[in-house]
């Protein structure tokens, strides 16, 4: 029988501590899931050249490696090959220089039960992300790819990332997607999952691909005048001469009158409204 | 002092920090999975974790135990709880300090609250400010200051302040107005402090820590170029033994508990008669050259704290001697000591002469 959970897992050079913080994590979070009945399993795919890959004592299985087809597009060969699995109920991307807490995913597993059809975030440690989420419900606006649960019947709803975004916004876009089907997007604040994005050197290469996937989604979720605003700072911090340099946008335009009921771009800090 | 720690069978841990996590109450195991999580994950793997419990009930033992266990504690690390038997109705919480002190095997010291965290890379951050700096025997990081809720069990954090305590201090003197270094946020190099001042004074609740730290200043040297920069958190809720919830319910405010004013009000004479021993590259710190008078000034000096009366002095451009100097200063000369120290910074190589000449050598460490 396949496992009812299978942990996604996009690398990217990553270094062997990283690798191992997170398998040692991982098999500790399976253990603890196992003694209530779910069984995890780990779908693996490089995007990059990582360091070997330490054991975990799980089912594992490693996708080809395509080259660097960005976060989303790995994401969603990951998707693809858990749906495969007709025991499989539900798929948690992870980011792979994380760690889980011995009980993360024993309770998004918990938060999904309470909530079959939505996307559930873990909550990112020490240091999570400001939005705000209902303290009873768990709702919020969008749910962060770095520990996110797809339950299968979303998964089969909205079909996986939109892969226009190379690296950033895939998971506010899928969220708003979610939320334009009338599917949920909850924070599951006890499910911890180690990340830390502090006092990271300036990466001015990932800023640009960050802007510009900025911009896809300002265009493809049809606000302008954020289209604008994005092109105006990806002029200024010198990525582009002029716009007509930057990348051709293509793609499906979402026209529904709904849109400004899901979005966040009235919140450009957090997508969302913020606790600070 | 290092061959104190040798005698006690340390030398193998020189790679080490042993992190006291001090826990008095079944009731903030939720806290204490969080900070132990929080150590689990550090950068830093040759960690000793020593979790001591106030007079533990067995079962309040055995959920902390299994607590610990459930990580994935790295290879190089250990972790495991310690029980100390404490007089009923005494607050044993500086004694769990000092008796995890003693337990204590590694080279460097760190202590962490159990309702509060630190981030992945302090440790690391800190012992390189050791190492690199030869002379100094505490290292600290600035810290983050949030607010807890607590409702059902449920943890929510509404509010991070995002300069912490920075507010309150950035340099070792400002160490005599008041304590702006959290206890989980500073590193304790064992190997290059007086054995003696490795104790916290247990007639001194809740201001242990601040006791610590100034009788620490008082003879060594603190090196706190990474005060500014957040590296663990400061966690406020009512649930804190310090902090008390506001009356006034429509403030939602945090006070001082009595028994914190208290403690504030006693320390005040101790304050005053504070004694600290600082390098004149310390003393150029304060002043905001955040460089040893070796190198050359920083281009841009930082902004001055909020006793200065004058705006910081332009840096100078003319490297220094290698001088240091080391000034003993009451509280009450303070203020004087910083202008007279200007005044002649500023009238150039005579001046320096004349401040030499009134200085105390120094006496190496």
């Amino acid at each position: 029988m396949g496992a009812a959970i299978r942990v996604g897992c996009v690398r990217f050079n990553n270094s062997r501590f990283e690798l191992e913080r997170f398998s040692a994590s991982l098999g500790v979070a399976a253990r603890m899931a196992a003694a209530k009945g779910v069984d995890v399993g780990l779908i693996v795919i490089d995007n990059g050249a990582s360091s070997g890959w330490p054991a975990t004592g799980l089912d594992e299985i490693h996708l080809k490696t395509e080259g660097n087809i960005g976060f989303g597009a790995g994401a969603n060969r990951i998707l693809r090959r858990a749906m495969a699995d007709p025991d499989t109920e539900s798929v948690i991307l992870a980011n792979p220089d994380g760690a889980f807490h011995p009980m993360c995913i024993v309770r998004l597993w918990e938060a999904s039960r309470n909530s079959p059809h939505a996307l559930i975030e873990g909550r990112q440690f020490p240091e999570e992300h400001p939005k705000t989420y209902d303290r009873i419900t768990g709702a919020t606006l969008w749910a962060s790819g770095a520990c996110l649960l797809l339950p299968r019947p979303l998964i089969e709803a909205l079909g996986g990332f939109d892969e226009r975004f190379f690296l950033y916004m895939e998971d506010i876009d899928l969220s708003w997607r979610a939320r334009l089907q009338g599917l949920g997007v909850r924070m599951a604040p006890s499910a911890l999952f180690m990340h830390d994005v502090m006092h990271r050197p300036p990466r001015p290469a990932i800023d640009r691909l960050n802007l510009l996937s900025q911009r896809a989604l300002a265009h493809k979720w049809r606000e302008p005048s954020m289209q604008r605003r994005i092109e105006a700072e990806i002029l200024r911090r010198g990525f582009y001469d002029a716009t007509e340099d930057m990348p051709e946008l293509a793609g499906e335009v979402i026209n529904d009158p709904r849109t400004v009921a899901v979005t966040g771009f009235v919140y450009p800090d957090h997508w969302a409204p913020g606790r600070w | 002092m290092r061959a104190f720690h040798q005698s006690r069978g340390i030398e193998s841990a020189a790679e080490t920090i042993s992190v006291i996590v001090r826990s008095c109450s079944p009731d903030r195991l939720p806290f204490l999975d969080e900070a132990l999580f929080s150590l689990a994950t550090q950068e830093w793997t040759h960690l000793e974790v020593l979790v001591m419990l106030q007079t533990p009930s067995e079962a309040f033992s055995k959920a902390a135990q299994a607590l610990t266990e459930a990580f994935a504690w790295p290879r190089e690390a250990s972790a495991r709880v310690i029980a100390v038997p404490i007089e009923a109705g005494a607050d044993g919480r500086v004694h769990l300090l000092n008796q995890g002190l003693h337990a204590a095997k590694g080279r460097y010291v760190a202590f962490l609250d159990d309702d509060d965290v630190v981030y992945p890379k302090i440790y690391t951050r800190l012992i390189e400010r050791l190492r690199v700096h030869e002379a100094a025997s505490l290292a600290a990081s600035g810290c983050r200051m949030a607010r807890v809720d607590e409702r059902g069990g449920q943890t929510y954090i509404s509010k991070k302040y995002p300069s912490g305590f920075a507010h309150a201090g950035s340099s070792k003197f400002d160490l005599l107005r008041d304590n702006f270094i959290p206890i989980h946020a500073y590193v304790v190099d064992r190997w290059r402090c007086d054995p003696a001042a490795l104790r916290f004074d247990e007639t001194s609740p809740p201001l242990e820590d601040y006791e610590f730290l100034l009788n620490l200043a008082a003879d060594h040297t603190f090196d706190l170029d990474l005060i500014l920069e957040p590296l663990c958190e400061y966690r406020m809720h009512a649930g804190n033994s310090i902090w008390v919830n506001d009356g006034d319910v429509g403030r939602q405010a945090l006070i001082p508990s009595l028994p914190l004013q208290r403690a504030r009000h006693a320390m005040e004479s101790r304050r005053l008669a504070a004694r600290l021993v600082m390098t004149y590259e310390e003393w150029a710190h304060t002043l905001g050259h955040r460089q040893v008078p070796t190198r050359p000034p920083p281009a841009v000096p930082p902004a001055p704290g909020p006793e200065a009366s004058s705006p910081a002095p332009a840096p100078d451009a003319t490297p220094r001697g290698p001088l240091e100097v080391e000034l003993q200063m009451e509280r009450r000369l303070h203020q004087a000591a910083r202008w007279t120290y200007r005044a002649l910074d500023r009238s150039g190589p005579l001046g320096r002469g004349v401040y030499r000449l009134f200085a105390r050598h120094p006496n190496r460490r």
